[in-house]
């Protein structure tokens, strides 16, 4: 039976003196799961190891059954992967027509027939059949995403990376961009970074939390916010006592840590639960919103 | 510990009227002893310790100065002006290389019995070249910015328009010294100036590329012009013509003044 | 699941795929369009020359055929430089990192693409070659070396320009050559260092055809010199050595048979 899965196992990279990902062990199959994290937690350096544009210092990665240290089987994994980095690039005087049909032909799609068909379907898929023929510097900033997930998406890969996929979009795009990703036919292995926690509810079944290179937790959302139980409280005070605390739009405070005196507990949500685990890595203290 | 420092000794070392070796084995003692150091922190003055910190702070985290800043600010120019000349793109090092190779090969060219046309043709066009290089909306990635900042759309042209006219200058000055004939050294300023101040103020109309092609073609039209009809394509470096240059010149650059405004608006 | 029909695991299918795209974008691009309007301006020339006097040939005595496709050759070279730096520009590299098609195949890609300039270049001389041997009167008769020498040189430069993309990835770099071969044409060099200049008339319909055997070498060590840095080192070394023996050996040939006495090189 064909591995259907991607493992890390005690992943190291490094730049410099900073250490991008430490000691990092992770296995993903089919379905969604998420990645959430702070900027700098290595996010991006994990799905770009796993779509093979960066080399891992220490450990062992499996994608797909396949080891990208061997020419032979990086080749391979490419042949089935799809990758939409987090500032993608495009040729701009293309038009969204050409640039995903050039990028058909670097996945070896040679017969010119099949290609404009998987072309169009890509396009309809993320709904820019209208604009197909319109040069890229042309579309807006949300449809130049779409064109990104697009490219992507060409020959129905197994292993779909994307890497921040909704940043800059309104929350009309997020939501066809969610409808669009959980839709897809032939049940990839989705690895979906994100800053978005309503993204990682909405679409995840399991989340991956980053911070500083190391794992945090990996289960369901749920479990996620389930962290948090006990540590949230809404008060009518700002008080130091709680590790987080802030003022919500209707005057009250909501706190995340210890409870300040008066206060009320809270059902805990994955924003309550996510801040709770980083928070302390990137030193809040008080927030006022 | 047997000895300690007493108020004179203390009063002595503020004051900074302590000669050196009383100074280093009180400084030794210090370290040792915690009574003395807390004496001694009571009697610093916090306020200059802090400035004295404050201008080591600065001077650490000011980014390094480079060659060319230090040289203009040695001519006088502010440190700013200086930092924003020296960063200019057109005035990076690819560019300034690619002049160079260029003009080489024109006074390679000129070395023939053509006369030094190649050169004479070519210089002109460099600082077009520049601006075109680095104005505009689709090359300037800080445009936008550019023109919202307090220096404005305007003055931040002229001081690029500046360093570009400048290095092109200096280049083709130092080249036209390989000429064989020296007396066409200077021929192709007015020229230049004429052509940047074209482009500068075409700019306001059309895309700044598209200005300096218009600029280069009528440049090179009138000097194929001027061969094919009266076939001495010199006239154009001619006296006649420099006074023409001149004048044109001026006029284009009191029209540039005069449309500034349209720098401050995208 | 992603293995079905449609996909070719030959790289060599791939290639041709990605040849034929470049081709035809560059077929359209700004470059060959300015190649097309210097062709049509010299070939005019050229026939209204050879309408109104008689000294016009195919080689190099008076106005040629050749020099509204030394041009043509030229603005191509600018425009496969332009499109192999495309990935740079657009910053694209490392998400292409990510497909299956190595930079094996897409740098064989990019030098392949040049075939279609060629193709391209060598249709419109034909007509041109065609229409003056039917129409006109040209007194030295059509000299078909000639005119194979001027569409080899289109793909000489072609490659040359994807060669430098890949080792000088500056966009200056093309223009800068280009201007070098435009404005370099001397014909006085002694006639030792005639021969090495690209559109070269040597005199016999046997030296133009060793001339077009050097300029064949010559694409064959510029295409090698692309593809020595993507992997593909078997094509790139037999590429370059292939083309360093044409280009020694029709060197040899053609110096011995220009040079007399001691006046050779210089």
């Amino acid at each position: 039976m064909q591995d259907t899965t991607i493992q890390f196992t005690g992943v190291d990279k490094r730049y410099g003196q900073v250490r991008a990902l430490d000691s990092v062990g992770l296995e993903v199959g089919r379905g969604i799961t998420g990645l959430l994290g702070p900027n700098g937690a290595g996010k991006t350096t994990l799905i770009r190891i796993a779509a093979t544009v960066l080399a891992p210092e220490g450990g062992r990665v499996s994608l797909l059954g396949l080891d990208p240290a061997q020419a032979g089987g990086r080749i391979e994994i490419r042949r089935r992967l799809g990758y939409m980095p987090q500032e993608p690039g495009f040729y701009r005087n293309f038009t969204a027509f050409e640039f995903v049909d050039y990028v058909a032909i670097l996945k070896e799609m040679a017969d010119r027939r099949e290609r404009s068909e998987e072309v169009r379907r890509v396009l309809g898929v993320v709904d820019l059949t209208d604009v197909a023929h319109k040069k890229v510097k042309a579309l807006s900033g949300g449809m130049r995403r779409r064109l990104a997930l697009a490219q992507a998406l060409i020959g129905r890969p197994e292993l779909l990376l994307l890497d921040e996929p909704t940043a800059g979009l309104d929350p009309e795009q997020r939501l066809r961009f969610r409808e669009t990703v959980s839709q897809l036919t032939n049940d990839p292995i989705v690895l979906l970074s994100t800053h978005q926690t309503e993204d990682v509810v909405a679409l995840c079944e399991r989340v991956v939390v980053l911070s500083a290179g190391a794992v945090r937790f990996d289960g369901a959302p749920k479990a996620l916010a389930e962290t948090a139980s006990g540590r949230v409280w809404i008060g009518v005070d700002q008080d130091s006592r709680a590790a987080l605390s802030w003022r919500m739009g209707d005057g009250r405070f909501r706190h995340i840590g210890d409870p300040p005196p008066g206060a009320a507990p809270a059902e805990p949500t994955i924003d309550d639960a996510y801040l709770l685990m980083v928070g302390g890595t990137s030193d809040i203290r008080q927030v006022t919103a | 510990m047997t000895w300690h420092i007493d108020d004179q000794m203390l009063a002595l070392y503020m004051d900074g009227r302590m000669s050196e070796v009383p100074a280093f084995s009180l400084e030794a003692h210090v370290l040792a002893c915690a009574d003395c150091r807390r004496r001694l922190t009571d009697r610093v003055d916090s306020q200059r310790g802090e400035q004295i910190w404050q201008g080591l702070l600065d001077s650490v985290s000011q980014a390094e100065r480079r060659p060319g800043e230090r040289l203009l600010s040695g001519l006088g120019v502010p440190a700013h002006v200086a930092r924003l000349l020296v960063l200019t793109p057109s005035v990076g090092l690819a560019w300034v290389l690619s002049v160079m190779a260029a003009v080489a090969f024109a006074v390679l060219a000129s070395q023939g019995s053509g006369g030094p046309l190649p050169f004479l043709v070519l210089a002109p066009l460099l600082p077009v070249l520049g601006v075109a290089v680095s104005f505009g909306r689709r090359i300037d990635p800080l445009y936008e910015i550019g023109i919202a900042s307090p220096l404005g759309g305007f003055r931040l042209m002229l001081v690029r328009a500046t360093a570009v006219l400048t290095t092109s200058i200096v280049v083709a000055t130092v080249a036209a010294l390989g000429l064989p004939e020296v007396g066409f050294s200077a021929v192709w300023l007015l020229p230049a100036l004429f052509l940047t101040v074209l482009t500068l103020i075409l700019s306001t109309v059309i895309e700044t590329s598209s200005a300096a092609l218009f600029a280069s073609a009528i440049w090179i039209g009138g000097v194929i012009t001027f061969e094919v009809i009266a076939s001495d394509p010199y006239i154009a470096f001619g006296t006649d013509a420099q006074l023409v240059f001149a004048v044109l010149a001026v006029l284009l650059a009191a029209a540039l003044i005069g449309r500034r405004g349209s720098f401050e608006v995208i | 699941m992603s293995s079905g029909p449609g996909y070719a695991y030959s790289s060599r299918r791939v290639m041709r795929a990605l040849a034929n795209f470049n081709g035809r974008k560059l077929l359209v691009s700004w470059g060959l369009m300015t190649a097309y309007g210097m062709a049509l301006l010299g070939t005019g020339i050229f026939l209204a020359a050879a309408m109104t006097q008689d000294d016009v040939s195919f080689g190099d005595d008076g106005w040629t055929v050749a020099v509204g496709f030394y041009m043509f050759a030229i603005f191509t070279m600018v425009a496969t430089n332009y499109a192999a730096l495309r990935d740079r520009r657009e910053g694209t590299s490392e998400q292409h990192e990510s497909l299956p098609a190595d930079s094996r195949v897409r740098s064989g890609g990019l030098v392949l693409a040049t075939a279609w300039p060629f193709i391209a270049a060598t249709v419109l001389l034909g007509v041109v070659t065609a229409v003056t041997a039917v129409w006109l009167v040209v007194p030295s008769g059509v000299q078909l070396m000639a005119v194979i020498q001027t569409m080899v040189f289109v793909a000489t430069l072609g490659t040359l320009g994807v060669a430098l993309a890949t080792w000088v990835p500056n966009p200056f770099v093309a223009p800068v050559v280009a201007f070098a071969l435009f404005i370099v044409q001397t014909p006085e060099a002694p006639a030792g260092w005639h021969v090495v200049f690209p559109l070269a008339h040597l005199g016999s319909v046997y030296l133009a055809g060793w001339h077009t055997i050097y300029l064949l070498g010559l694409t064959l060590i510029f295409a090698g010199i692309a593809l020595v840095r993507s992997g593909a080192r078997r094509w790139a070394v037999a590429g370059l050595l292939v083309g360093s023996v044409a280009v020694g050996v029709s060197l040899a040939v053609m110096t011995t048979q220009v040079c007399s006495g001691s006046t050779c090189l210089f």
